[in-house]
């Protein structure tokens, strides 16, 4: 006879009486357990989330920071490159690097001519013949 | 599966506690039988077949009634017994004579004629590996087919073969040993060069 043959009638074992009993107070752990974790669960989530938008928040402020004070002062370093490479001059990086860009109002109000109190300056065109001058020679 | 089972395990995805409690008294001897004789330890075939339990319970939803229930409750408790086993190498054993005392209330029988022979064979079956021994107690303990074998351990069918064909052979061998005297040598099982 082969041993696997054998297997066969090996001893036959059954659960034991209280087998439910264990099943069912190990559920009713196991379920708050679960529960428990789930809970945990839920507050690591959302504290990390939280901890996620502080961080975005943060340093999206100081990108949004750098990259403005960037943006003007690209702008002002590419005026002044370009004026005097329009003009000629070999010096316009040196100029870009130095530059620094100033930013202050400008009150035009008092470039205005009042209409009242500036002279008048009058022209008129007066058409004073309608032949043309074709016979005069020099 | 029949329509009992069908409705018994939807009603557990309800949380319905009695069916669990039915489909429990239905299956809870079975897989006690198999840890069992996978692990040779009663204590722990007890808890591992709880831990099946609640598995059954907690996981009723992802069963999905494409195989049978049984098949189902099997790959719960071999994945179980393999984690069990990669856990504790050593395969811890209590003698039969121990757990006959301890649960003495007609739960087991030893083979009158020959009790040195039962317990060779258990000896034997401890040294395979849980590759080769799971088949072969589903095959030859449990009177699976080959093929729901394959459905339990999620293999082909042709190396389901290959696997009770060789654990056959190496329990036969183990026998031999046994009945020569020679013992058991720890034995490194090798399939496809993998130990």
């Amino acid at each position: 006879m082969e041993g696997h043959e054998l297997l066969g009638g090996m001893n036959k074992v059954k659960a034991p009486a209280d087998f439910d009993e264990r099943v069912f107070a190990r559920l009713g752990e196991a379920r708050r357990t679960r529960l428990r974790r789930r809970a945990a669960f839920r507050y690591a989530l959302a504290g990390s989330a939280a901890l996620l938008l502080v961080g975005f928040v943060l340093l999206n402020d100081r990108l949004v920071n750098s990259r403005s004070s960037r943006m003007l002062a690209g702008k002002g370093r590419s005026e002044a490159a370009a004026a005097p490479a329009s003009a000629g001059g070999g010096a316009g990086s040196e100029t870009a690097r130095t530059y620094l860009p100033v930013l202050e109002t400008v009150d035009y109000s008092s470039e205005y001519r009042s209409a009242s109190s500036a002279t008048r300056t009058v022209y008129i065109l007066e058409q004073v013949s309608e032949i043309r001058p074709t016979e005069i020679k020099f | 599966m029949s329509m009992d089972e069908h409705e018994l395990i939807r009603r557990v995805q309800d949380g319905d506690e009695r069916a669990f409690a039915e489909i429990m008294t239905l299956y809870k001897d079975r897989i006690v039988n198999y840890l069992y004789q996978f692990t040779g330890d009663y204590q722990k075939a007890v808890e591992l077949s709880q831990e099946t339990f609640l598995r059954v319970y907690f996981k009723a939803d992802k069963y999905r009634p494409i195989a049978p229930l049984s098949s189902w409750i099997y790959t719960i408790a071999s994945n179980l017994a393999k984690t069990d086993a990669k856990k504790s190498k050593r395969m811890t054993t209590v003698p039969i004579d121990d757990v006959v005392n301890h649960y003495a209330a007609g739960t087991y029988y030893e083979d009158p004629a020959d009790p040195g022979l039962v317990r060779n064979l258990r000896e034997a079956l401890e040294t395979l590996h849980p590759r080769y021994r799971i088949p072969v107690v589903l095959k030859d303990v449990e009177g699976f087919s080959q093929e729901e074998i394959a459905r339990i351990i999620k293999r082909p069918v042709g190396t389901v073969k290959a696997r009770i064909s060789r654990g056959r052979e190496q329990l036969k061998k183990q026998l031999e040993k046994a009945l020569e005297g020679k013992g058991y040598p720890a034995e490194r099982e090798v399939e496809n060069g993998r130990a």
